[in-house]
């Protein structure tokens, strides 16, 4: 019978799209459970870095760095061009995690605007914590 | 002739449509709307120069809550002939009482109505709705004054204002007094009704210190006047849900919310608003000190001054003559808002500016509701979907904080009502230009149509996504930052 409460419990899961307000660390983790359930991210973090060309000439490179972790950022600029982002103010990201390539695909990045905003944020990420630890408890560790 | 409450007359929420039906329902006339205006409490309707007026609000989780519809909504409606009907108040003034008693009473019989729609059945005796007593109806010559509407009844109702005991000189026995007691009660969001108690000195008084506002108390038996002798007034000890209907009733402001005046606007009318009685929406800065002060007439009374401001103006007086005003407002822990019905306002020579004056006929609502509360995430939208998707025209309104991840505005968009089995898969949306209107009225005058954004998104948050979401048309002007141009 537990394995038939564990198949009910995947099933409960709704595989619409999940925005999740997360740390770069949180991001690396939720990622894990990419096949589960389609999933976008939201994080805060200094850009740490100039902002570069790739390879290809197709997308801007950065480094976003949070109070724990750094992170690769890509943002393609297919329909709209990257703002001019100041290396060492905070930004908002939110993308795709590519956890092959370990990098962020932005779809969009902006400045911190207001002064409250990362104040809100951490609570939000808190509480998103808690929502997906309670959603994955039955789920297997991929 | 006959009159009747029609309730759900027009099926989409409006509460309470009081209709004149003619004996021959075959000749009711049908009625085509032209235009309609919304503020919080009443639903206009113009046609043919005339304007019709619908009850209207919606009770959700005791709350009082606006609603929008639209014209294609009301068009499909038969509207029958309706009658002004407002929830007002008397609104009785001291002047009032020192005519004779007799006419008093002439005006009650006049302004009551009764409709045959009993009230709910409460222990041992009836409650009957100051809605169904229908206070202070005007413009209606009644033809139904039968006994039976001048039994007495009880009624329930939360305690909006109370006032000071007063006396009168007693005109019958000269050299006695006789003391009064007024209180104001309401019992739902649009009805509310002013009631006079009469009596000896120690009844009054004694009526006075056991009520205060807020107070839920059964008026037993129910009559404009209450008088010591045939009637009487208790605390109300009902179940606890049915306490705190009552109790939400006070947050509810008596007048559209729309209507008042700023203070500003009051000091730049100046002397054109001297005497008028009008509506404030303010916060209350600072309470003055309680000052004793004997009247014209010679009687002890205290008088207490307010200093209110908004956004227009940093001060303005608020003059109270009975205590209990600045008592309840001190009370409630964060005070910040008062929205003030029917305060006088007058033009002081001394301080050579406009100061408001609370009387008999106002009313003061601390802390004005806030109608939408309710905070969901997705996962709780979605849940709440499922449970009222079973209803016809499930409504419930909420904030959610939420993602757009998809917002496509060249998209054709679809209604996209969720259809049931046991409905025979018939879309019920009636805000859906294709759906339920065509059922009940397929010749739509062209005049009718209007032109609006019709635009779905998607919105999530970390428990999901809910896809589509329809983007109510005047947001969609909002967010896009366009007009949108009549289509000729």
């Amino acid at each position: 019978s537990t394995e038939r409460t564990s198949r009910k419990a995947k099933v409960d899961i709704d595989n619409s799209l999940h925005v999740i307000s997360t740390s770069i660390r949180g991001m690396q983790h939720w990622s894990k459970y990419k096949d589960r359930f389609p999933m976008l991210f939201e994080v805060y973090g200094i850009i740490d870095s100039a902002l570069l060309r790739d390879k290809t000439c197709t997308g801007k490179e950065f480094v976003l760095r949070d109070e724990q972790d750094s992170i690769q950022c890509i943002f393609y600029e297919i329909d709209r061009q990257l703002p001019r982002l100041i290396r060492g103010q905070w930004h908002r990201c939110v993308g795709n995690f590519d956890s092959r390539r370990g990098q962020l695909k932005c779809v969009s990045v902006r400045p911190v605007t207001k002064g409250d905003e990362r104040q809100m944020f951490k609570s939000n990420v808190a509480m998103v914590e808690n929502y997906l630890q309670q959603m994955t408890r039955s789920l297997p560790e991929p | 002739m006959s009159y009747h409450i029609m309730k759900d007359t027009i099926n989409y929420g409006f509460k309470t449509v009081i209709s004149q039906v003619p004996d021959k329902p075959q000749s009711m006339p049908q009625v085509k709307i032209t235009d309609f205006r919304l503020d919080l409490q009443t639903l206009f309707i113009f046609y043919d120069k005339k304007i019709l007026l619908v009850q209207y609000y919606i009770l959700y989780k005791n709350q009082y809550q606006c609603y929008r519809y639209s014209k294609e909504c009301l068009s499909s409606c038969l509207v029958t002939e309706v009658i002004h009907v407002v929830a007002m108040s008397w609104s009785g003034r001291f002047s009032d009482f020192t005519g004779s008693y007799n006419s008093l009473r002439n005006y009650n019989q006049n302004s009551f109505i009764y409709n045959g729609h009993s009230g709910s059945n409460h222990g041992n005796f009836n409650i009957t709705k100051i809605e169904d007593a229908n206070t202070g109806i005007s413009n209606i010559t009644l033809n139904i004054q039968t006994k039976a509407s001048l039994e007495k009844r009880n009624i329930v109702g939360i305690v909006l204002s109370k006032e000071a005991p007063k006396s009168v000189f007693s005109k019958k026995n000269p050299g006695t007094e006789r003391y009064l007691l007024n209180f104001v009660v309401r019992d739902s969001p649009a009805y509310f009704a002013s009631l006079t108690c009469w009596g000896s000195e120690l009844f009054v008084k004694d009526l006075a210190s056991n009520f205060s506002v807020g107070d839920i108390g059964t008026f037993l038996p129910f009559h404009f006047s209450i008088s010591e002798n045939h009637s009487n007034v208790s605390l109300f000890s009902g179940p606890d849900g049915e306490i705190e209907n009552y109790k939400s009733l006070l947050q509810v402001p008596t007048k559209a919310n729309n209507d008042y005046y700023t203070l500003d606007d009051v000091i730049a009318n100046g002397q054109n608003l001297h005497g008028e009685h009008i509506n404030l929406l303010a916060v209350v800065k600072k309470i003055g000190l309680a000052k004793d002060i004997t009247t014209k007439n010679g009687k002890q009374t205290k008088r207490c001054e307010l200093k209110l401001m908004d956004e227009t103006c940093p001060s303005f007086a608020l003059i109270l003559f009975s205590f209990r005003l600045a008592v309840s407002i001190s009370d409630s822990s964060s005070i910040a808002v008062v929205f003030i019905a029917d305060v006088r306002v007058s033009y002081d020579d001394f301080r050579k500016t406009m100061t408001a004056t609370a009387d008999s006929k106002t009313i003061i609502t601390v802390n004005p509701v806030e109608t939408i509360t309710d905070v969901y995430n997705i996962a709780e939208i979605k849940h709440l979907q499922q449970e009222l998707g079973s209803q016809f025209k499930p409504t419930q309104y909420g904030i959610s904080y939420a993602f757009i991840t998809q917002f496509d505005i060249d998209t054709d968009d679809k209604c996209r009502q969720l259809v049931f089995e046991d409905k025979g898969y018939m879309c019920t949306n009636p805000d859906c230009t294709q759906g339920a209107i065509y059922m009940f009225d397929p010749v739509l005058d062209a005049s009718m149509y209007t032109t609006e954004y019709s635009i779905s998104l998607s919105i999530s948050d970390h428990t999901g996504s809910i896809m589509p979401c329809h983007l109510d048309p005047s947001i969609a002007e909002q967010i896009l930052g366009v007009k949108l141009m009549p289509h000729i």
